[in-house]
Order: structure tokens, then sequence, then C-alpha cells
């Protein structure tokens, strides 16, 4: 009896995940539960309160759009994610080429700057700290495309190495040297300020 | 503070800041639905202006031989008056024309 040989150049469809899919059914929920997480990753990544709520919900939009195609290969987070970290790409590149279009950038970590997780700081050690987490931001925001997003999937988002792969498609080793660089160039701008 | 801990109030603030930001009253289904027929529209437009230029292109031919053709004509004309004339132009007026 012949067996059905695999046709080359013709993929076999994996078969949905079915658990992952049912997730997305109401698309509402979806919605409410990773909408701060989205939001937050493009904040982080623009540090502009506008053009963060204007990806978020692009992003929602196209994965509301692509929702018969998701096949549950990725949780629906990562599935998000990778959609937000493409947005802020492609938001980021059309800007560069946009720079007359730009207002004065006004900074959106005015209320991150006046919070501070620690009360117990004494009033000039919080000035400090406060500075720090400006200059942190401001030395993320200029970081290189990839770096940056890398940094701000890790320390922000606190994924794991292989979540930030699944995410942005990058290899380990990738992964790895981004971050390293990332960190290497913060570190040594958060220091320069002391 | 080190490092790691400007890191972490890093995040925290991050954290706190995005927490303030809830999801929009916004009918992102309606946003999916008119997006498409938007661009359809915008396509069509596209379509039918380019669908047009070969006959803009040949209107504008037609113009340009009708006018080729008017200016052939007075030229033609004046040759013949040209032609026709028993005296040269400059003895025109002892012929009494």
């Amino acid at each position: 009896m012949e067996t059905a040989a695999p046709v080359l150049g013709v993929s076999i469809r994996e078969e949905p995940n079915q658990a992952i899919v049912a997730g997305i059914a109401d698309f509402d929920a979806v919605v409410r539960a990773h909408w701060t997480r989205v939001y937050r990753y493009a904040l982080a990544s623009l540090r502009d309160r506008d053009a963060a709520q204007t990806i978020a919900q692009d992003c929602f939009v196209k994965a509301y759009r692509a929702r018969d195609r998701f096949r549950g290969e990725a949780s629906v987070h990562t599935w998000l994610m990778q959609i937000a970290v493409n947005l802020v790409r492609d938001h980021t590149r059309s800007r560069r080429f946009q720079f007359w279009k730009r207002a004065p950038a006004i900074p959106a970590d005015g209320a991150a700057r006046n919070w501070i997780a620690c009360g117990e700081i004494d009033p000039e050690q919080r000035v400090l700290v406060k500075e720090q987490v400006s200059a942190m931001w401001s030395a993320t925001t200029n970081l290189p495309e990839k770096q940056r997003t890398v940094f701000l999937l890790r320390y922000v988002e606190e994924m794991d190495l292989l979540e930030i792969v699944a995410v942005t498609g990058l290899s380990e080793g990738a992964v790895k040297v981004h971050l390293y660089r990332a960190l290497r160039s913060v570190r040594k701008f958060v220091e320069s300020l002391r | 503070m080190t490092f790691r801990g400007v890191l972490g109030q890093f995040r925290d603030a991050v954290h706190e800041e995005a927490a303030q930001s809830a999801p929009p009253v916004f009918s992102w289904r309606e946003q999916s639905k008119t997006r498409p027929v938007l661009r359809w529209a915008v396509a069509a437009v596209l379509a039918l202006a380019i669908g047009a230029i070969p006959f803009y292109e040949n209107a504008r031919q037609r113009q340009r031989a009708a006018e080729q053709a008017i200016a052939d004509e007075l030229l033609m004309e004046q040759v013949n008056e040209g032609l026709s004339r028993s005296v040269p132009l400059a003895m025109s007026s002892l012929a009494g024309y």
C-alpha cells in the first residue's frame, strides 16, 4: 500500500493549538488582559504617551484582523508583542524620515520620574535616583533599534531569553550580543552622570 | 545606588507610568472594517487615474494633429498665394494690387 509522500515545496500546515487559539475568541478580554503590557513596551520604547497609545491601538486592530490566521504557535502575549515590536520599529523608522513634523520632544516620564519605589530613601538620594532613572530612559531611547528592543523586553517586560527570541525572531546568540552591548552603553551613560 | 538598583527603579517607574493607561473606549472592530474600505477606495481612484492616462494622451494627440492640420493649411494657402502672384510682392503696388 502506498503512503503519501511529502511534496517538495509544499509545507504541511501544523494543526492549530486549539487551547491557545480559543484564548482569543473573546477579543475584548484579550485587549483588557494585554493592553497594559503592549502599551508599556511602546511607551518605554518611544517615551511618548500619544504615540504609545496609537501603537497599542494599532497592535490590537492588526491582531484582530489577523486572528483567523493565528494558529497558536506562540502564546497570545508573544504574538501581540511580535506585532508591537514591528509597529514600534516602523514608527521609529518613519519618524526618522519625518523629523520636520516633530514637535519639540516632551518626555513622557513626568510621572515616572516622580514615582520612586522606596519611600524610605532621603530626599537627596531621591533626587539622584530620579535623575538616574531619567538618564536611563534617555540612554535607552538612544540605543540602536535592536539593542533597545532586546533591552526593554528583558529589563522592563522581564522576558526570558527564549521569549525574546520568539518575539524578535533573532537568534539566541544575537539576542545575547545585543543585550550585552545595550547594557554596556546604558551603564556607561548612567555612570557618567555620577 | 547600584546599577542593578537603578535598573529596577527604571522598570518600576515605567510600569507605574503605563499602569495609568487604560484601553481606550474605541471601536477597534469598526476601525478594522473601515480601513480596508478606505484602502479599496484609494486603490479604485488610483486605478481610474492610471486607466485614464491613455485616453488623455490620445485626446492630446488628436488635438495636436488638428492644430498641425490647420497650421499646414494656412502655410499651403500662403504658398499658393505666393505662387499665384503674377508680379513680385515688391512691385505689387505698381501693378495695382
